[in-house]
């Protein structure tokens, strides 16, 4: 698989679904990233960079059984992909790269 | 529960399993919500949810095929939907971009809009919804006000096979004692079987059962607003003690928090709820005394005909074995059965129905309006069509895209319009105009939204359809050549345009012609003589509670000896009524039947009124013979006085002073006095016969008395309550009213409903002068080379003004016609509230011509001198 490149977005929507495993569905995403960002977005934007990513073949998704209550239904459940985990390493090994050599605790001095 | 509206929504913008995975989760995300930040929030945040710029975002990431299987239904490229929001798009940048034209439709429409949306709130509330009542079609009410108490004993003994439930009611004033200050509350006496009737059980205890009815059974049941109010909701209040008449009784029961009793059985709202039992011999249990109501709940097998004929039957009956062997004046009417919502609403319906109708032609009229306005927004931007169609577009798309623009238009005066009408009902339910049964919690709900969206579309497709029809049936060649200007498409534009305001005219006729009468009958109710004087007069009630039937004339004596001390009054009397204190549950009174005593060809059905010698005084009403009633008038050789009806009515002649009335066979009163007629019941009141008696002689039956105090002084209220109290400390005082005050509640209603229509009469109007105004103002600029032309050949400034305000005269005058024909046909609608006026009072329509040809001049007078200012040497240049 050639290199895929990532968008800050997609960056983190895959890192929040790979942290979530089997709770990454659209709400739960949401949340995780409303945690790191302190941005609430929508449940269909979310969805927007997800089915973007699943069909770059970087996440994947499924249905859940339906819940376990009268009414309950089955759920979209997305996953990451063994592309969409190089991706995220690769993304991360070219942040370090430019990282390095900086003291990360430094104070800017102008 | 999810709201379903942005659901599906979001299921329509996002076909397929992924919209369904999005507005499930959104819908999840909801129920979560509900719980955490309450329903209002949760619901804002789902419609935030459908309504996002992500969503569509969303759908153009799906369109792409993906080995996904993203199951879109959409074909690929352009589709209807994506005409639609395209489209939306295009109509609300045009429309930003003529900003004067948009907020002008959307407040026209918005007026519209609201005014209706307000109005049918109003009417759902009141007249379409059913009663909150278990299985409420088959209540029933038995006809006319007051019945008697052997009357009702007899019915419930053999209606059984007709009613599954039978109970009477009536509601009085009662004295709330043992808390800090004396209070007067309302009071209901309900049979047992009340409740039960109308299908409520207690929230807290129980009901009355049969038990409570012996008069040892001192129990009571409370409303919700009483136990929240004198026990803090206490759970434990079963078993309680209140005081009551001066009389402790046990709370057995809490009636649900949502409870509306019917008004017309027990009147507005009770705090408490007694059992209703007579003793006998008691003289309540007499076939002279009306003033129960009653209620049935028919069984299930039963229909309103069938019942009151087997009503008339055991009626007739009942009749037939009444011991005393006479009719009763009042019970010798057959009697019919109403159902309760019907009884309830009364002949309110008729006002809001005409309210409703006026509304919907100020409706009509707006739709006219915005229909011109777009009309002369389409030959403006000719043009652009012409060169759209000649770019490729279809007609059909053109079509699509103007009724798109009419549509956004009404919906955002809907939205607006909808707002007003929150506000609207807001007020009335603070302000309560009109004395509007059922009134108290009129709100918007889902169900009047989903009849302001829709109305807000239809008057959209109303007025949007013809002109875009209009614009796209244009001849591209000319247009484009002409740049717009006066082409004979555009003259066919101009008919329709004035076709539009001849028909705003006409609705604006019919609405203010309708409103000119109904207010034409409140004027002249309001000069109606009362018969008294109302000015510097007070009144007010006192409930006796526990004293004795005997001992209540010596507190009315005591009462007015104590009010007379105060300074500044100059009168006081008392009374069992006084003139418009009787409103809500039907006339409390004493009927009796009475022959003159010498050759009277029948019985005449009087109502009598037990007064002290202060009432005539104090009321400053006029007496035309003999004398009023004296300190001296007793039992002993009772004495009347009568009104001027009844001694024409019943002698046929003023001048009866001496004669004899016989009442009943049992009782001879002789007529000291004629007064001219007191308007008791109302400015509107038709004469009845009217006699008044010494209260000495015939005792106060009734629970309370009605006091009239006389006086300028400011502040008199609390010197009244304080000279009340010094005669008994434990006897709450009633409010004290001015006369004023009660005679302006009793015109409240045809006060509210005239002035709404005047309200919308003026609306219409201004739209119709609106319509006439642009019309002609469009014209003169389409034709200022024209008009140009003609000044510059000599036409004087005179002429062209003149030939402008006649063709505005004219549009008007043929609108006039129309209109004037359209009221005369629906003039009967108004007749039943009318008064003292007929439906072709021919004064009123002369004012309604002459008030719209001067405003239709004055709208014309504008444009033309716009006209006559033409400077022919640039209007020839400019072109």
């Amino acid at each position: 698989m050639g290199e895929q490149r990532l968008s800050d977005v997609e960056q983190r929507a895959l890192l929040a679904v790979w942290r979530l495993g089997e709770q990454a569905w659209g709400a739960n995403v949401r949340d995780e990233l409303a945690a790191v960002t302190g941005r609430r977005l929508t449940i269909s934007a979310v969805y927007v960079t997800l089915v973007r990513l699943e069909k770059r073949g970087l996440a994947m998704s499924s249905f859940t059984e339906p819940e376990n209550f009268q009414g309950g239904k089955a759920k979209r459940r997305f996953g990451i992909t063994a592309e969409g985990v190089a991706a995220l390493k690769e993304s991360r090994a070219q942040l370090e790269q430019l990282w390095d050599g900086l003291d990360a605790t430094a104070e800017w001095r102008g | 529960m999810t709201p379903r509206w942005p659901l599906a929504l979001v299921r329509w913008l996002l076909p397929g399993d992924v919209g369904e995975s999005v507005a499930r989760e959104i819908a999840t995300a909801h129920d979560d919500n509900v719980g955490r930040r309450g329903r209002m929030r949760a619901a804002i945040e789902c419609w935030r949810e459908a309504l996002s710029p992500s969503v569509l975002q969303l759908r153009r990431e799906l369109r792409v095929p993906t080995h996904l299987h993203l199951t879109s239904n959409l074909p690929p490229g352009p589709s209807v939907l994506n005409h639609f929001l395209s489209d939306i798009r295009l109509a609300v940048r045009g429309l930003r971009a003529r900003p004067g034209f948009a907020l002008t439709a959307i407040l026209i429409i918005a007026v519209g809009i609201g005014a209706s949306t307000a109005i049918f709130t109003v009417v759902d509330h009141v007249l379409l919804r059913q009663l909150p009542f278990d299985s409420p079609e088959r209540l029933v009410t038995v006809d006319d006000p007051g019945h008697t108490v052997p009357m009702f004993r007899r019915w419930h003994e053999e209606t059984g096979e007709i009613f599954e439930h039978f109970a009477a009611a009536f509601s009085d004033a009662g004295a709330l004692t043992g808390s800090t200050v004396p209070s007067e509350v309302h009071v209901a006496f309900v049979r047992s079987e009340f409740f039960p009737a109308l299908g409520v059980a207690p929230a807290v205890g129980r009901g009355f059962v049969a038990e409570d009815h012996q008069p040892t059974a001192e129990v009571a049941v409370i409303s919700h607003g009483a136990w929240v109010r004198l026990f803090g909701s206490d759970a434990a209040v079963v078993g309680r003690e209140i005081h009551l008449n001066q009389t402790p009784r046990t709370i057995v029961g809490v009636l649900p928090a949502g409870f509306e009793p019917p008004e017309i059985l027990v009147g507005a709202r009770p705090e408490f709820w007694l059992p209703f039992t007579v003793e006998a011999g008691s003289n309540v249990d007499d076939w002279g005394s009306h003033f129960l109501s009653i209620i049935g709940r028919l069984r299930p097998d039963q229909n309103l005909i069938a019942v009151s004929e087997s009503l008339d039957a055991v009626t007739a009956r009942i009749r037939a074995d009444n011991p005393a062997g006479r009719d009763d004046p009042i019970e010798s009417y057959g009697f019919g059965v109403t159902p309760l919502l019907q009884a309830t609403v009364g002949d309110v319906g008729d006002a809001l129905y005409l309210l409703l109708g006026a509304v919907g032609l100020m409706l009509l009229i707006a739709c006219a309006n915005v229909a011109s306005l777009l009309l002369a927004r389409s030959t403006e931007r000719h043009q652009e069509v012409a060169v759209r169609a000649a770019l490729g577009a279809s007609r059909g798309r053109i079509i699509q895209q103007l009724i798109t623009e009419a549509l956004v238009l009404s919906l955002a005066g809907g939205a607006v319009g909808l707002a007003a009408a929150l506000g609207a009902v807001e007020w009335f339910n603070v302000a309560q105009p009109g004395n509007i049964p059922r009134s108290g919690a009129v709100a918007i709900d889902l169900r009047i939204l989903a009849v302001a969206f829709g109305t807000a579309l239809l008057t959209g497709l109303v007025f949007g359809v013809a002109p875009a029809l209009r614009a796209a049936r244009s001849d591209l060649n000319t247009s484009i050549r002409d740049g717009g200007n006066a082409t004979s498409a555009s003259a066919r534009r101009q008919h329709l345009r004035s076709g539009l305001v001849v028909v705003e005219v006409a609705l604006a006729v019919v609405l203010t012609v309708g409103a000119g009468l109904l207010f034409g009958s409140f004027v002249r109710m309001n000069a109606v003589d009362p018969g008294f004087e109302t000015d510097q007069l007070l009144s007010f009630r006192l409930t006796f509670g526990t004293y004795a039937v005997d001992e209540r004339t010596m507190f009315v004596e005591q009462a007015r000896a104590a009010l007379e001390t105060i300074p500044g009054v100059e009168s006081v009397g008392a009374g069992i009524t006084v003139p418009f204190a009787i409103t809500g549950a039907g006339r409390c009174c004493w009927f009796d039947e009475l022959v003159a005593a010498e050759d009277d060809p029948g019985p005449h059905v009087a109502i009598f009124n037990p007064v002290d010698e202060g009432y005539f005084t104090t009321l400053g009403a006029r007496l035309r013979q003999g004398r009023s009633i004296l300190p001296t008038d007793g039992d002993e050789d009772p004495v009347a006085v009568v009104t001027l009806s009844t001694a024409r009515s019943m002698f046929g002649r003023d001048d009866v002073v001496g004669e004899v009335l016989d009442v009943e066979g049992d009782l001879n009163l002789r007529i000291v006095g004629v007064v001219e007629d007191i308007r008791h019941w109302g400015l509107a009141q038709q004469p009845e016969n009217e006699i008044y008696v010494p209260h000495r002689g015939f005792g106060h039956y009734f629970q309370h008395a009605e006091f009239l105090v006389r006086g300028s002084r400011a502040g008199l209220a609390s010197e009244i309550r304080e000279a009340i109290w010094t005669v008994d400390s434990e006897l709450p005082v009633d409010e004290i009213v001015a006369m004023q005050q009660l005679v302006a509640r009793s015109v409240a209603a045809p006060r509210f409903y005239s002035g709404v229509l005047v309200v919308f009469s003026a609306v219409a109007l201004l739209l119709a002068a609106g319509g006439v105004y642009g019309t002609l103002m469009f014209q003169v600029g389409q034709r200022r080379r024209e008009i140009g032309i003609r000044m510059a050949l000599g036409a004087r400034v005179r002429d062209v003004v003149g030939t402008v305000v006649s063709r505005g005269v004219l549009l008007a005058s043929m609108g006039l016609a129309l209109g004037v024909v359209g009221a005369l046909a629906l003039g009967r609608v108004v007749e039943s509230l009318m008064f003292g006026i007929t439906s072709t009072d021919p004064a009123t329509f002369v004012l309604v011509a002459i008030t719209l040809l001067a405003v239709a001049f004055a709208a014309s007078y504008l444009p033309a001198r716009r006209a006559g200012r033409c400077d022919p040497a640039s209007s020839l240049r400019s072109q």
